[in-house]
């Protein structure tokens, strides 16, 4: 079991989702849908009913793998799961969702625990880039909205005259 | 395909680039045949606004013919003559279900990276920087348009595809502005600046009831075509104090709107305040020169309501919260709600209640597109609005 001293870095964001907490549960539990909205996720397989296998494009880490096994399961409340065997991103996490008052929908709380080394600096560099655990937590409600709304992940996916930066191909499957 | 590419500041080229094709259900690809260039262009052009990158294609002023569709668009199919509004909308957020599409919490993909600057993002438009959802733009012969059920209108029959490339941007973004007044009759109303925008917000103001019209810009052909086209007496703020004057003008009342369509660039009125804001907006300590908001608070009436459909991005210094405040202003402001008024502004134009094509003085073919932001930007040959001819 990960300790929180080896996962020193949690981010806790939330969002609000109109649809049911059953439905976005649902949703969240089945990681044919998750791969959909989980930021950077390229492919993942299923190993069994708590455990999937993730290869994932994450920003200032390129193309890593982790398994993610389900640690509490509590059906249209909440999720956490941590991860084995990663080659990198390795975290611990957990999604909550509570009705939204007023007709509003759901609320979804996620909260990521990652390793950040290098104390302040290394959270500072992070940062810098752009890309922090923060934007992951916050871009992943993001996409996890605009699938559950509108049916589909918004994305600019298209041409420009901008020099190509070289990408890393993730697995088969679109990176977000 | 051919598309118009942001370079650098004052550098637009039209270069090859790689065709869009669908990537989500709702999205339609347009064979882009008619565009425009934006006074907002005119901002990516100057370098003020930020994320931009080299490469990136620009333009959002869309008319065209539905090249393919995807699986889950309902409104349009391939052959249909469309008008996109410039701002994305997902019809299906808590803004969109409000109308209030430019707002929407779902069209913009880079949601992680505006949010620092705006704390909740705002909605994608097209071709206009990274933080507004780097969406390739419209300056182009082909564009992707997603959530095509909302943003996309069929042209109807008798409205000209140079009547519709005013309706995606220009002419909502002025209706918008005479909207937010809210307008009962009989008001007056005082527009700063000439351009497109500004001359649609005279023309709705007055569609809307507003009994008076003024315009104030610097540009006499401009100020000539307020007055023609918009029945709008005018003020050339380079000869006159406008305060004073708009003051005399009420009869001490003062007007009951006072409208911004300039934006972040506007020209200095008052040397001092002018030289000031260029100095800061040229070493980047304020981003956005506010000497227009500043004016329009000064010469508005008590209680009465200012409207700022120019666009600002980041901060301005030295706004008179006393005078606001204490006059009890009322604000409104905002990038324009597309989807709410296209179809309305269709049936204006179908009744003869209005020409939106009345602004499209010069026109130019994609080639020349780095030529028409010159003509556009220097104001020669008497520019209001370019039109670009596609294919
Ligand atoms: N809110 C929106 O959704 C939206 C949509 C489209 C355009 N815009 C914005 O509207 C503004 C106008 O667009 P446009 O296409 O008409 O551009 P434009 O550049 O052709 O027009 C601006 C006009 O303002 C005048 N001006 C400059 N300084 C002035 C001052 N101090 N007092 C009075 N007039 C002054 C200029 O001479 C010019 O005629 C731009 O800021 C643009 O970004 C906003
Ligand atoms: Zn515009
Ligand atoms: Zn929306």
């Amino acid at each position: 079991m990960a300790s929180r001293h080896r996962y020193n870095v949690c981010t806790k964001r939330s969002i609000t989702i109109h649809k049911s907490p059953e439905e976005l549960y649902h949703a969240w539990r089945d990681p044919g849908k998750l791969v959909n909205f989980l930021s950077g996720a390229a492919e993942v397989s299923v190993l069994d009913d708590r455990r999937s296998l993730w290869i994932s494009d994450i920003p200032g880490k390129g193309c890593v793998s982790w398994e993610a096994e389900i640690i509490t399961d509590r059906t249209d409340k909440s999720l956490s799961w941590r991860t084995v065997n990663t080659t990198g991103f390795g975290h611990t996490g957990s999604v909550h969702f509570a009705a939204a008052p007023n007709s509003l929908g759901t609320e979804v709380g996620l909260e990521v625990c990652t390793r950040i080394t290098g104390g302040r600096l290394g959270k500072a560099v992070a940062k810098m880039l752009g890309r922090s655990p923060e934007d992951y937590v916050s871009q992943t409600l993001h996409n996890f909205k605009q699938l559950m709304e509108t049916g589909e992940v918004a994305t600019n996916k298209g041409p420009s005259g901008r020099e190509k930066a070289p990408v890393e191909q993730c697995g088969q499957g679109g990176a977000l | 395909m051919r598309a118009a590419c942001w370079q650098d500041k004052h550098t637009v080229e039209v270069r090859n680039v790689p065709d869009p094709e669908i990537v989500n259900p709702h999205d339609i690809i347009l064979k882009v045949t008619h565009t425009t260039i934006c006074g907002s262009d005119l901002h990516l052009y100057d370098g003020v606004v930020p994320g931009m990158s080299k490469g990136d294609i620009i333009g959002h002023e869309p008319v065209g013919e539905v090249e393919e569709a995807g699986s889950a668009v309902g409104k349009h199919k391939v052959g249909d003559r469309v008008a996109v509004s410039s701002v994305i909308g997902c019809g299906r957020c808590f803004y969109c279900r409000n109308q209030e599409f430019s707002m929407c919490d779902n069209s913009n993909p880079n949601a992680w990276m505006q949010e620092k600057v705006y704390t909740y993002p705002t909605a994608g438009i097209f071709g206009y920087s990274h933080l507004f959802g780097g969406y390739p733009g419209a300056q182009a012969e082909y564009l992707r348009v997603p959530y095509a059920d909302v943003g996309a209108f069929s042209i109807p029959e008798g409205i000209s595809s140079e009547q519709a490339v005013c309706i995606t941007d220009a002419f909502p973004t002025g209706f918008m502005g005479a909207d937010l007044c809210g307008l009962k009759g009989g008001e007056t109303v005082v527009v700063w600046g000439a351009g497109p925008v500004g001359l649609f917000v005279m023309k709705s103001a007055r569609l809307l009831g507003a009994e008076r019209v003024i315009a104030v810009d610097n540009i006499p052909y401009r100020l000539e075509t307020a007055r023609e086209q918009c029945g709008a007496e005018t003020l050339d703020f380079t000869e006159t104090g406008v305060t004073d004057t708009l003051r005399e003008m009420t009869a001490g009342r003062g007007p009951d709107c006072c409208i911004d369509a300039c934006g972040m660039e506007a020209h200095g009125t008052n040397a001092f305040v002018g030289a000031y804001d260029a100095v800061k907006q040229a070493v980047m300590l304020e981003n956005d020169r506010g000497h227009v908001v500043r004016q329009m608070i000064e010469a508005c009436r008590k209680g009465g309501t200012i409207v700022i459909m120019g666009v600002y991005s980041l901060f301005v210094d030295k706004f008179p919260l006393g005078a606001a405040f204490n006059k009890g202003l009322t604000f409104r402001m905002g990038q324009m709600h597309g989807p709410k008024y296209i179809q309305r502004l269709f049936d204006y134009t179908l009744q003869g209640k209005i020409d939106p094509s009345f602004c499209l003085t010069n026109k130019f073919l994609l080639n020349e597109i780095p030529h028409a932001y010159e003509v556009f930007k220097k104001r020669t040959d008497n520019c209001v609005k370019v039109l670009v001819k596609v294919s």
